[in-house]
């Protein structure tokens, strides 16, 4: 199975409504599998609903499955997620390395005041 | 004071917690993505309700998903099937020998003249007069404003009242009403009762006193008295919090005299947990509620 970025895998056009964001559907599945956020997906512009319908495809495709109530990848995930690597569904490091998102912090106001903690010492 | 934990610190939402609102909505039989429902407002709420989520702390975001698994949502399109359930639970000789039933609008002094809620279920109880046993054989009319009880229908004799609203909160309209009803407009061989969709059950009780009050649905308080919570309090404590960072006014914090209320009828009253319906603007950003008044 592949998930190009070309949209017109026979799940996205099985499926019209989600034919715009199926393409983010490996992303996904790698968010699933290293437990992380879908903030990637959301600075990609996709919207909460958008996200669930990925979900809600991924689980009817038999890619993800949801044990007391928390989502994991299938065997077919996990072969659908190696393929879409090896066939280029990533394209770029950009495409399959997660940023960290719980490292991020607040940007700061250049006029704000910072003060180092404890740790910090001059060299 | 609960200490703060790892749970605390807001971030983006998992997919597992986005599947677990698209099962939540499912079961409350709300709308889905991907339904077409025609009306924006519904067919934002879920898009709203994970951005609502989106700022909370993991611990503010399972304390509102409980809440939320217990929350009533009855649009415009519900009142016809809740207003017969009301009215079927009117006993047939409720009404006794009053040969006119007159439907009136639960209106207190101050909204004379608007256009209320009450008038429209006003409307549609008269309008469902074939089909509620406890009217048969009765004439049945609807007024549009209390007012008419001195004017088009002051010389009436042997009418049994029935004031009608979708849904009473504290109770204080309904007081109000019923107060300017006893002092204003009685005549002699008027009987009284109230027909609501949904209700409070303090405002409830405060009706009851007053009146017979037949109504669809009667709503315990969101946190106090739900079997939900293992402690309360700590529900409480969470709530507060959030209602610290929304800004919520004293007289509305836990809802309008701290109702706990967890509805939303065709608008939002204010005796919901504002978290729900209040759009003021949070660090610049109006709050995405997903139910806004």
């Amino acid at each position: 199975m592949e998930y190009r970025q070309s949209g017109r895998c026979s799940l996205a056009r099985a499926i019209p409504e989600v034919t715009g964001v199926i393409t983010h559907l490996p992303t996904l599945l790698q968010i699933v599998r290293d437990g992380g956020h879908v903030g990637v997906l959301r600075k990609r512009g996709l919207e909460y609903s958008q996200i669930a319908q990925l979900i809600q495809t991924a689980i009817a495709e038999g890619l993800l499955q949801l044990l007391d109530e928390s989502l994991e990848l299938t065997e077919k995930g996990t072969r659908a997620l190696a393929e879409a690597k090896r066939s280029g569904g990533f394209t770029g490091s950009g495409g399959w390395i997660v940023p960290a998102e719980d490292s991020r912090i607040d940007r700061a106001n250049p006029n704000d005041v910072y003060l180092p903690g404890p740790s910090w010492k001059r060299e | 004071m609960r200490e703060p934990s790892d749970d605390d610190c807001v971030t983006e939402l998992r997919p597992d917690l986005i599947e677990r609102v698209v099962t939540l909505f499912g079961r409350k039989g709300w709308p889905l993505p991907g339904q077409n429902l025609g009306r924006p407002r519904e067919a934002s709420t879920f898009r709203r309700f994970c951005e609502m989520l989106r700022q909370l702390s993991q611990s503010e975001r399972e304390m509102l998903l409980q809440l939320t698994a217990d929350f009533l949502y009855c649009p415009l399109g519900g009142y016809l099937a809740s207003l017969h359930r009301a009215l079927s639970s009117i006993p047939p000789d409720a009404f006794g020998d009053s040969a006119e039933v007159l439907f009136v609008p639960l209106l207190a002094p101050k909204d004379y003249g608007k256009a209320k809620s009450g008038q429209a279920v006003a409307y549609h109880a008269m309008a469902s007069r074939a089909e509620a046993t406890v009217l048969a054989n009765k004439s049945v009319q609807a007024a549009n404003d209390p007012r008419e009880l001195t004017g088009k229908f002051g010389t009436r004799s042997s009418c049994q009242i029935i004031f009608c609203d979708d849904f009473i909160g504290t109770g204080d309209t309904a007081d109000e009403a019923l107060q300017a009803y006893r002092q204003e407009f009685r005549a002699a061989g008027d009987q009284v009762a109230v027909v609501c969709l949904v209700a409070q059950r303090d405002g409830w009780n405060r009706v009851k006193a007053q009146a017979p009050i037949y109504c669809d649905t009667i709503r315990s308080k969101g946190i106090t008295d739900a079997e939900a919570f293992e402690d309360p309090a700590v529900a409480k404590e969470l709530m507060v919090q959030i209602e610290a960072r929304l800004g919520v006014a004293v007289d509305y914090r836990f809802g309008y005299k701290q109702s706990e209320a967890l509805v939303s009828m065709e608008r939002t009253p204010n005796n919901t947990f504002p978290v729900f319906w209040s759009t003021d603007k949070v660090d610049g950003a109006p709050w995405p509620a997903p139910f806004p008044r």
